[in-house]
């Protein structure tokens, strides 16, 4: 029971995050969609059970881990995909530097 | 035959027959370099003997790399932290454009190329009326390469194949040249080894005319120390694949 309560806390703060990210709405949606998912689980995890057996897990407890693992996945690619936006940002700069003041040997 | 400002040594350019009235192009040699204090600036004499116009871009070397291509002659275009040598590419490129050159040959500071190959080069470009020259190290002089570096090399000629769909012999060779109008249309945006690829991709889609010809290159103890490990074709891969995610 003292599970449900930490777990239900932390999917709220991520609802919270959804709705303060709601301008990037596919990213904001998503994230309030897994947290919802989430929250039902808590609460009614046998439900997790019946749609596990329904897509072919056995085990309600493996289908949250697969889930997880796929949403990790996405996770790490779109921080990756910021990062180089971050990389070309920085790359402008340092070579706009670069160019103001070539340097020769008088 | 001109005289170069920089050094004092005789300069290429172009060279032509006295009773030809074109213009002579100002070819404009970029090498990048990061912690090549011990060859940068033999490397950049080298290039004075071909063409004065030479610019060593830094790519944030915490050595004297940039002391010692200045003292052999070179202009230094300093990045002030490490990029990558695609990204030092760029920079040099875009240097040697605002300087009003005709054609730009790029170039490793290792020592592993040969200087004198751009005279062949610049005729081969002339003869086909070729867009871009890539040096092809296969059919001309290698030595010293290893197993490993082949296999690389290899699996580098795969990659280029499945995805541009060009049978480029040697897509990672250093030593290329290209036209002002070609490398105004080029812009890598890959800042590490990954650019040599996204270089031929954009090649192809922008349909320009490429051609090879047979360089030399000399790998040494040094070179081969600089050069890539195998492991990194794994990032080339994977910033290839984020690089196309990424507008």
């Amino acid at each position: 029971m003292i599970i449900q309560f930490i777990l239900t806390a932390g999917v709220c703060i991520c609802l919270l995050y959804a709705f303060n990210q709601i301008k990037r709405w596919p990213l904001s949606f998503a994230i309030a969609l897994v947290a919802t998912l989430g929250l039902i689980f808590i609460w009614q995890p046998e439900w997790s059970n019946w749609l596990a057996v329904w897509v072919g897990v056995s085990r309600g407890a493996d289908l949250m881990f697969y889930i997880w693992i796929v949403i990790s996945m996405f996770v790490i690619l779109n921080l990756h995909i910021r990062n180089r936006v971050v990389d070309r940002k920085l790359t402008a700069i340092v070579r706009e530097l670069a160019l103001i003041k070539p340097q020769r040997l008088n | 035959m001109n005289r170069s400002p920089n050094s004092g040594a005789t300069s290429l350019e172009i060279r032509r027959p006295e009773c030809d009235t074109r213009e002579e192009k100002r070819i404009w040699i970029v090498i990048t370099a990061y912690q090549e204090s011990q060859t940068v600036g033999q490397v950049v004499r080298n290039c004075l003997s071909q063409s004065p116009y030479v610019v060593v871009v830094d790519d944030g070397s915490e050595d004297d790399t940039s002391q010692r291509a200045l003292e052999a002659g070179a202009r230094v275009v300093r990045h002030i932290f490490n990029l990558g040598q695609g990204a030092a590419l760029q920079t040099g490129i875009t240097f040697a454009l605002s300087e009003g050159a005709d054609l730009i040959v790029t170039m490793d500071a290792d020592g592993q190329h040969d200087p004198s190959d751009i005279v062949d080069m610049v005729a081969a470009f002339e003869a086909a009326g070729a867009d871009v020259v890539l040096g092809d190290r296969f059919s001309g002089r290698t030595i010293g390469i290893t197993w490993r570096r082949r296999i690389i090399l290899k699996c580098a000629w795969f990659l280029i194949r499945m995805t541009s769909g060009r049978a480029i012999s040697d897509s990672q060779i250093g030593l290329r040249l290209l036209s002002a109008d070609a490398a105004r249309k080029l812009e890598i945006t890959q800042n590490r080894m990954a650019y040599a690829s996204e270089l031929i991709n954009q090649i192809t889609r922008l349909n320009l005319k490429i051609i090879e010809t047979p360089v030399s290159v000399t790998y040494t103890r040094y070179s081969i120390r600089k050069g890539q490990s195998g492991f990194n074709s794994i990032n080339i891969l994977i910033d290839l694949i984020v690089g196309r995610l990424v507008k």
